[in-house]
């Protein structure tokens, strides 16, 4: 029993790294109704920035995202304005082929994949920072993690907040907010709709970033890396509900404990089982998630 | 006559707006209704209950003496009623013919008679456009046919036409209402939404006239014509001087 | 192939005359040869790659039945597929049914599963309906990985199962050279491409692309929308299930993560896109111009520059969904047609002269 109870916050801290990534693939969603199945290529991606910084160049990651971010902020606005826009152009003339975009998007996740196969082989790399040597214990000792963990979960809170603050107190998140609910009255408003999309794109991908630069202090970087993680994603977002910033954050905690708690209860595998159980259930019954709306 | 379709307090609420406002009514079988109103009254709405797009929230609407109030969309053209939707809906990858044969599978599986059917419809509506042209590519009144031409196929008793005519001229406007008087020629009873009074007084035989969701006026076209309450509130004084 | 294509008699001026039979099938004909022929005296790696051919064109075909005809994505036919075989496998291992026979048995269960999947699905739209089938797709590669055994066969978890070879011995498809399996496939293909063409001129075909051009206006003119999607579900899962019959006797080796995962399902879906989906053809000339290429590519740089191949099928994808919507096959029939009025044109026209002449 004491094991289980020691398990909730592990799966809050664990569930809050989940929720972060997620955040990226609910931004992107919320305001283009694209799924991003690149999404899991991206983090890879970061990661492998990030392992590249600091293998050369000592560069702790924390400190790596000044650079990083903004580097996948310009390849997320650049993946949506060449590949993404021409195909919802396309898509508007004619409701021919609803599912391009998605396709689309795999077909990129399986190129930066293997692309990042080929550069850097498929073993795992991982990378010894100061945080993740650090552990945090409770005064009694029956509860550890390490710095690093702690740091990604408060990460994914203040990403949420910084998301949150964007979209609502901004003037451009509020441009944004209104081609997410009505693409062609924005468009009339002189929104410039593309732009918009091309925005939250790179902000949901420079999202990743910055989970990926916390992962990356207790995980590993390896090429098939995003495929765990993208899965894992959609079913946190869909929970949540697509589109809501805190829905992630929630989602992510509700896998992330269902997984640890589960682990003990019943076995590792029954609890990942029991999470796609949940994750359809939560589709049949409610589509838009907790927290969707619409 | 016999009234195939019956409204009885018909009545949608979205929220707390309040859409279609206790409406009741009989459509007389083999007739044209007009269904006319200014923009918001409700219109669309009242047609997509009759069609059950969706489910109105009190009255009950009877068709050839059945209950359909509740009844599931795909089960009506079966039943003999069929729709047009007001911004078209054709099957964008598919030729013309091959959309009305869509249409034309209802209750068959043989091919070779729905294609043939298919092309007597074609005919039948006078479009212009070559059969085999891809629907998405083809001009807005032949859209429009195409429309009216697969709602034919599927056999109905009952058409509901939502503003067919809608962005067409004045010499396609009239080909459309040719179009209708034929269809109901033919024994169809049809309902149509349109905003051109001109044009749907010259075809109907009866129009219902819906003002801020409730029934403002009902009868023979000259008597809504010259119906103070529907002159005021939409046909508006030019309308009596231009009638005479 | 394309309806549009179609000859209308009486309704339109007709723009070619009736056309022959050498000349409407010519190009049928140099295929079904050349398909026939083609792996004699080739040697083993060459006839595997082609088995592999034919395989993914039939996985990607029975894809299509349900994907591309009705418009909708499953990334989980792996899963599907996955069931075929174990099936298939359990039956022979544990009770000795020959596959022949279990791969009957398989494919109804897995239509049964598929149906019973689509129930929940089909409620679904868009990117909801893919990211469920994904789901179930998963939850049953981690079952399936971590389970020892079900109804009390040994599945031995993910190690997975080794088909034990009979022997050369037809009766429990099982053969010895690569031949074999090919012609079986080969049949398997035009079995499957048959099935197509049937639905693509019937009533069922008709219904399935008017659900996918648009939902609303199909369901007002009487089309139930989920029964037909059950029904392109329940053709292609169980088609699939054949393909996972067959590829556990093929390869002799199953296991829930090369069978089950997910880059099994996004390879047959991206086969069936390139080539052209809703296409009767496009899965197979998507598979024809892509695994030779992919196979080829992971033999010669798989020791140098691994992942290579799969980093081409993804280019690809994305060339092929940005450049050509309707898949390779457009062009494909476009170049035969064009050959066919180079071959045939003047015999043609000059039929034409005779009859208005005469």
């Amino acid at each position: 029993m004491e094991n289980t109870l020691l398990a909730i916050p592990q799966g809050i801290i664990l569930g809050g790294a989940y929720g972060a990534i997620a955040l990226g693939l609910s931004v992107i969603f919320g305001v283009t109704r694209v799924i991003n199945f690149a999404q899991g290529s991206m983090l890879m991606a970061s990661c492998f920035l990030y392992y590249v910084l600091y293998e050369n160049y000592g560069i702790d990651p924390y400190i790596g995202i000044i650079a990083v971010a903004p580097i996948m902020f310009l390849f997320g606005y650049a993946v949506q304005k060449f590949l993404v826009k021409p195909l919802i152009i396309r898509e508007r003339a004619s409701v021919i082929e609803p599912t391009s975009v998605m396709m689309m998007t795999i077909g990129f996740d399986f190129a930066l994949m293997y692309l990042f196969m080929m550069i850097f082989g498929a073993s795992y790399r991982t990378i010894k920072t100061t945080a993740s040597g650090i552990v945090v214990k409770t005064a009694d000792g029956m509860f550890t993690t390490t710095l690093s963990r702690i740091i990604a979960l408060i990460a994914g809170l203040v990403l949420a907040f910084a998301l949150w603050f964007i979209f609502n107190k901004t003037e451009l998140g509020t441009k944004i907010r209104a081609v997410a609910q009505n693409r062609t009255a924005a468009g009339l408003c002189g929104v410039d709709v593309f732009k918009s999309y091309s925005i939250a794109f790179g902000l949901g991908v420079a999202a990743l970033a910055v989970s990926g630069a916390c992962l990356l202090q207790f995980l590993y970087a390896q090429p098939n890396m995003g495929t765990m993680f993208g899965v894992k994603s959609f079913m946190i977002v869909v929970l949540g509900g697509l589109g809501s910033i805190p829905g992630a954050l929630i989602g992510g905690v509700i896998f992330g404990v269902v997984e640890t708690v589960g682990a003990q209860l019943i076995t590792g595998t029954a609890a990942t089982m029991l999470s796609f159980v949940l994750f359809i259930i939560v589709l049949v019954v409610k589509p838009t998630g907790l927290f969707g709306k619409k | 006559m016999t009234n195939i379709l019956e409204l009885r307090n018909v009545t949608k609420q979205f929220g707390g707006l309040v859409a279609v406002n206790d409406v009741t009514t009989d459509i007389e079988e083999g007739s044209i209704v007009g269904l006319i109103g200014p923009n918001g009254a409700g219109k669309t709405t009242l047609f997509n209950m009759i069609a059950n797009y969706f489910h109105p929230t009190s009255g009950t609407i009877h068709y050839k003496g059945n209950d359909i109030t509740n009844v599931k969309v795909d089960k009506m053209a079966k039943l003999g009623i069929a729709r047009t939707f007001q911004v078209t809906r054709p099957f964008g990858d598919m030729s013309i013919i091959d959309n009305i044969m869509v249409g034309g599978y209802l209750g068959t599986n043989n091919t070779k008679d729905v294609r043939k059917k298919a092309e007597e419809i074609y005919e039948y509506v006078a479009m212009t456009c070559n059969p085999l042209q891809v629907a998405s590519e083809v001009t807005t009144v032949d859209r429009k046919k195409l429309e009216v031409g697969r709602a034919l196929a599927t056999a109905p008793d009952l058409l509901l036409l939502d503003e067919v005519m809608a962005g067409c001229n004045p010499q396609e406007k009239l080909e459309l209402v040719e179009c209708a008087r034929k269809i109901r020629e033919s024994g169809v009873t049809i309902i149509i939404i349109e905003h051109d009074i001109k044009t749907i007084m010259s075809c109907s035989d009866k129009i219902i006239m819906l003002d801020r969701g409730s029934k403002l006026v009902e009868g023979l076209p000259q008597e809504v014509g010259n119906d103070p309450r529907a002159i005021s509130a939409y046909l508006g004084e030019d309308y009596v001087h231009v009638e005479g | 192939m394309n309806k549009q294509d179609e000859k209308l008699p009486g309704a339109a001026p007709v723009v070619d005359g009736k056309k022959g039979f050498l000349e409407g099938k010519l190009f049928l004909l140099i295929f079904a040869v050349l398909f026939a022929t083609v792996p004699l005296g080739m040697s083993s790696f060459t006839q595997h790659i082609l088995v592999l051919v034919l395989f993914y064109a039939f996985c990607a075909s029975a894809w299509n039945i349900l994907c591309g005809y009705i418009g909708v994505l499953s990334l989980g036919h792996s899963a599907l597929m996955g069931i075929g075989a174990y099936t298939t496998t359990l039956l022979l291992v544990h009770f000795g049914v020959s596959p022949w026979i279990g791969m009957f048995i398989g494919a109804f269960l897995t239509g049964i599963v598929g149906v019973l999947i689509g129930f929940p699905c089909f409620r679904m739209s868009g990117p909801y309906f893919t990211l469920t089938t994904i789901a179930f797709a998963e939850l049953l590669r981690v079952y399936l990985e971590n389970t020892k055994e079900i109804f009390g066969m040994s599945t031995k978890g993910a190690s997975g199962i080794t088909v034990p070879y009979t022997g050369d011995n037809v009766a429990m498809l099982s053969f010895l050279g690569k031949i074999p399996f090919y012609y079986l496939m080969l049949a398997l293909l035009v079995i499957i491409l048959l099935i197509t063409w049937g639905i693509d001129r019937s009533k069922l075909g008709y219904y399935f692309v008017a659900i996918r051009s648009d939902a609303d206006a199909a369901e007002s003119l009487g089309i139930k929308l989920l029964k037909y999607k059950l029904i392109g579900m329940f053709i292609s899962a169980f088609f699939i299930a054949i393909a996972g019959a067959f590829y556990a006797q093929f390869f002799r080796y199953i296991n829930p993560t090369r069978i089950f995962g997910l880059d099994m399902s996004i390879r047959i879906a991206l086969i069936a896109v390139v080539g052209g989906q809703g296409k009767i053809f496009g899965p197979t000339i998507g598979a024809v111009i892509l695994i030779p290429i992919t196979e080829l590519l992971s033999l010669y740089f798989g020791a140098t520059l691994p992942g290579l191949h799969l980093f081409i099928y993804g280019v690809v994808m994305v060339l092929v969904v940005l450049f050509m919507p309707k898949g390779i096959n457009d062009y494909v029939m476009r170049l035969f047609s064009w050959l066919e009025g180079l071959l045939f044109g003047r015999i043609r026209k000059a039929k034409e002269t005779a009859r208005t002449n005469s």
